[in-house]
């Protein structure tokens, strides 16, 4: 009995890897729309914080390190981006979306830094 | 008196500890992406945490033991290495998470990176598991953890449309974005469901001294309590939706989240946002630690309790001190914290039914609660929560992977 | 008084002395048979390879190798006998001192040698002390 259910659970062991391993591997491959939303949304982050370092509710410091994830994501999505975008319209898009983040982050980075 | 005094604590206890790190991102995602929509998700998690954590409660009461206790003896050593080792390696992810909560809430303070803090802030607390008793521990953080309350101002002065959020109570299917919407109910089950948590909770009824006596307390505590935590966590949804989800801004980094009070409540708001986080992630990395050297030492049987001197509860004082310096060293390495616990919420909801489901038969065991087992609503409750508790465990992981991106 | 059912009462339940300190849980209990007397029960057994013997063959080459790199010559198993079992309830309570048991070797090990060297440990030896 005891032997038996052993090597039952042998038997399922590498099928149980196997399924994680596929999980792994089908991940949703990253969309233009889903890169551009990423853009966007850090577009609008930055340009709340900008607005709130002018107002004196968000401190130099903060504003800065918000300035430098939105650079980062700047970096991130730029090199995304030009894989995803094919047409020219998407191109278009793509640059357009890169470009009013690229104005927001100058607004706040336009501060002068606390440290 | 002394009975109202428990009760008011208790209740305090429960708003301090409701809110955490997992908590506070997953419900500022929640109503960065999808508004209001989530809010039932966060209602059913808190609902059935109020219910496990009032059963724990009342198991430990009632017999004077904890639920680890229960658990090793009614099901056998052999059963007891699943949930213990699962809950090992969950809780420490979600203790890490604490850690980075805490560093990162000190790196929007101090502009010094998230990495440096980790450290510093396991050996402070592990100071004060060394030197403080139990109620340092769970009245300190509660009381401090008040601050978070500043949400629920901030949620008012935003003016939300009532209406609207009363409507999210019940569920409903998203329009857009399937895989990312039940990623998101999957994290926040895991993150208003630890199990940690009614670890904690029982361990803390033992080291209480809790009786019988103290039924109507461990009612009162775990009902209004949660209501009163989860009210907050909604108040984060609501927040998000109003200030995030309008902008169309997606909450990537912990440091958007420090803009969530700017609005409403101005500088005050993000000072004491990052109080809040600071506090809230302090107390839970003081809990979550306490609570893995309970699982090992009340499954082992060796000796325990945070009000004796380390050098009476070697073993337990050397789990501590070694898992909480240990919990460090990923966000010391700067793995990002959020990421790190949107992974933590996730594998929390597929550990659930090895916690949740023996509470089935915990529960009903005349011997162990006598007249105080489990009545046909709290063991219709149980059920609802042990197919929950499943439905995570299959889905969890293929969410994550689907949505977590 | 009805009847003690082994697996359901004893095995697994927590072990205290006879001071109440816990000095652990009972991982297995042994019968003593013997030609011209019935089988009786012979004593509790406490400890690591008792315990990973019962939770299978990973948990039993786990213990060997742990024991193996803690360099640990004893066989790291308590024997209690059943006769000195005063109570069962909440806990098993024995009438033993728990202080010097092979049991407790890992514990009083960690407390000489590490917990009772960091500031504001307490003293080991003196009896129950709280913070």
């Amino acid at each position: 009995m005891t032997v038996s259910r052993t090597q039952h659970h042998r038997a399922r062991r590498p099928a149980a890897i196997g399924a994680v391993l596929l999980l792994a591997a089908c991940g949703p491959a990253p969309t233009l729309d889903d890169a551009l939303a990423t853009v966007h949304s850090w577009t609008a982050t930055t340009t709340l914080a900008g607005d709130h370092e002018r107002s004196g509710v968000l401190s130099h410091r903060l504003a800065a390190q918000l300035r430098d994830r939105g650079a980062d994501a700047h970096r991130e999505e730029t090199q995304s981006l030009d894989t995803l975008a094919r047409s020219a319209g998407d191109r278009r898009r793509a640059q357009a979306a890169l470009d009013s983040l690229g104005r927001a982050l100058q607004t706040l980075g336009a501060q002068p830094a606390a440290r | 008196m002394k009975k109202w005094a428990e009760l008011a604590l208790g209740i305090v206890t429960s708003i301090g500890g409701f809110l955490e790190v997992g908590s506070i991102a997953t419900s500022a995602q929640a109503g960065a992406e999808f508004g209001y929509q989530l809010l039932w998700v966060l209602i059913v998690g808190t609902l059935s945490l109020a219910f496990l954590m009032e059963m724990t409660g009342r198991l430990a009461a009632v017999s004077r033991r904890t639920y680890v206790d229960h658990l090793r003896q009614c099901f056998g050593v052999r059963f007891f290495m699943a949930p213990l080792i699962v809950v090992l390696i969950v809780s420490f992810l979600v203790l890490a998470s604490e850690v980075g909560g805490v560093s990162i809430a000190l790196q929007m303070a101090t502009g010094i990176g998230f990495q440096w803090w980790a450290v510093p802030v396991a050996l402070a607390g592990w100071l004060l598991l060394w030197r403080g008793t139990f109620g340092v521990v769970e009245q300190g953080t509660a009381i401090l953890g008040l601050v978070a309350l500043v949400f629920a101002v901030g949620a008012v002065k935003l003016h939300p449309h009532w209406g609207e959020v009363v409507r999210a109570a019940l569920p409903s299917a998203p329009a857009h974005d399937r895989a990312r919407y039940w990623y998101l109910a999957v994290s926040i089950l895991g993150a208003s469901v630890s199990p940690y948590l009614f670890l904690f909770y029982s361990a803390g009824a033992v080291e209480d001294g809790w009786t019988e006596e103290h039924l109507l307390v461990n009612r009162v505590t775990a009902g209004l309590g949660n209501v009163f935590g989860g009210g907050l966590a909604i108040a984060v949804v609501v927040v998000a939706a109003l200030v995030f989800s309008t902008r169309g801004i997606r909450v990537d980094r912990y440091e958007q989240i420090s803009l969530l009070l700017a609005s409403p409540l101005g500088r005050a708001g993000v000072a004491l946002f990052l109080a809040t986080l600071c506090i809230t992630c302090f107390g839970s990395t003081l809990e979550i630690t306490l609570s893995i050297a309970y699982l090992l030492a009340q499954g082992f049987g060796w000796e325990w309790s945070e009000n004796l001197k380390p050098a009476k509860d070697a073993r337990f004082a050397m789990v501590y001190t070694v898992v909480i310096v240990a919990a460090a060293l990923p966000i010391a390495i700067g793995v990002d914290p959020l990421a790190l616990t949107n992974l933590s919420m996730t594998l929390t909801a597929a550990s659930l039914p090895l916690t949740v489901v023996p509470l089935l038969v915990l529960m009903n065991d005349r011997e162990v609660l006598m007249k105080h087992v489990n009545g046909w609503m709290t063991n219709g409750a149980l059920v609802l929560i042990a197919l929950l508790s499943l439905v995570l465990f299959v889905a969890a992981l293929p969410l994550q992977k689907l949505g977590g991106g | 008084m009805s009847g003690v059912a082994l697996i359901h009462d004893v095995l697994d339940a927590q072990l205290v002395d006879r001071r109440q300190r816990k000095i652990g849980r009972a991982d297995s209990i042994a019968l003593a048979l013997s030609d011209n007397a019935p089988p009786r029960v012979a004593a509790i057994l406490v400890g690591g390879p008792v315990r990973a013997q019962r939770i299978g063959r990973w948990a039993v080459l786990l213990s060997h190798a742990l024991r193996a790199v803690g360099r640990v010559r004893h066989n790291g198993v308590t024997r209690i006998p059943f006769g000195a079992v005063r109570r069962i309830a909440e806990a098993i309570e024995v009438d033993m001192d728990g202080d010097g048991l092979e049991v407790k070797h890992v514990e009083d090990w960690l407390a000489e040698h590490v917990i009772c060297r960091i500031p504001g440990a307490g003293d080991e030896r003196d009896g129950e002390e709280r913070k």
